[in-house]
């Protein structure tokens, strides 16, 4: 993937980092913004905050590489733990020997043997699978997660 | 004849928020998914399936008016992809 190329997109992607509307509605803040990192917190009554990660290099001939850390730019030990069907994975992740997010849009999710069948491909070009859209759906898992 | 109701509304997503400013005044009978299509068309949103509405962190019935969800006065839809498939069984 060209850099430039990658870059351009990340940046044109990233836009809505700066939608006061959209932060405050959703009570994100937007800790980062500089490719190949996006770094956004999310915020919600009665929960500590999370700070999500996404390592967007190679943009978007691969999907980003998400990890979820502290305020303190700490990853977290584990993961929230959602109901029945979770889509935080507390095991460790073989490239990474961190947990994980197991969704579509998610480079461990893809890399994973458990998905290798389910190619990013299959999303790239989807609405919904920009880089708003990943990050929309991570903050959709957070929120129905303790 | 009463008087038609109206409510002021406007949608946000992470391609932008439709109309870019202010809201759409729009008859409270209406369903939601009439405003939800010209936002889709205005920020050239091509595919929203599994796309979810939700207001004030309320998932609204977009094949519902505003009067039927409950809706009044003047807010933000948030409108955006769930979370999607994958995942790992708690128990």
């Amino acid at each position: 993937m060209n850099r430039d190329l990658s870059e351009a997109l990340f940046k044109d992607q990233t836009k809505f980092c700066s939608d006061t509307t959209l932060l405050l509605v959703r009570s994100w803040r937007v800790v980062s913004a500089s490719y190949p990192s996006l770094e956004v917190e999310f915020f919600a009554d009665g929960r500590f905050p999370i700070r999500v990660k996404l390592l967007c290099d190679e943009w978007d001939e691969l999907p980003p590489s998400i990890d979820l850390l502290d305020q303190n730019d700490v990853p977290l030990p584990r993961f929230p733990q959602g109901q029945g069907h979770s889509v935080f994975n507390n095991s460790a992740h073989p490239r990474t020997q961190r947990p994980f997010l197991c969704i579509p849009g998610v480079r461990e999710y893809h890399e994973h043997s458990s998905h290798i069948g389910d190619s990013w491909d299959n999303y790239k070009s989807k609405s919904g699978y920009d880089l708003g859209g990943i990050l929309t759906r991570v903050w959709s898992a957070w929120k129905n997660s303790q | 004849m009463g008087k038609e109701q109206f409510v002021e509304v406007a949608v946000v997503t992470t391609s932008g928020t439709y109309p870019t400013s202010g809201y759409n005044n729009i008859p409270a009978h209406q369903k939601v998914r009439i405003d939800l299509e010209k936002a889709d068309n205005e920020l050239k949103i091509t595919s929203i399936d599994g796309w979810v509405a939700q207001v004030g962190g309320r998932q609204i019935d977009i094949d519902k008016s505003y009067l039927d969800n409950g809706l009044s006065g003047q807010f933000f839809i948030d409108w955006g992809p769930r979370q999607g498939g994958g995942g790992a069984i708690n128990e």
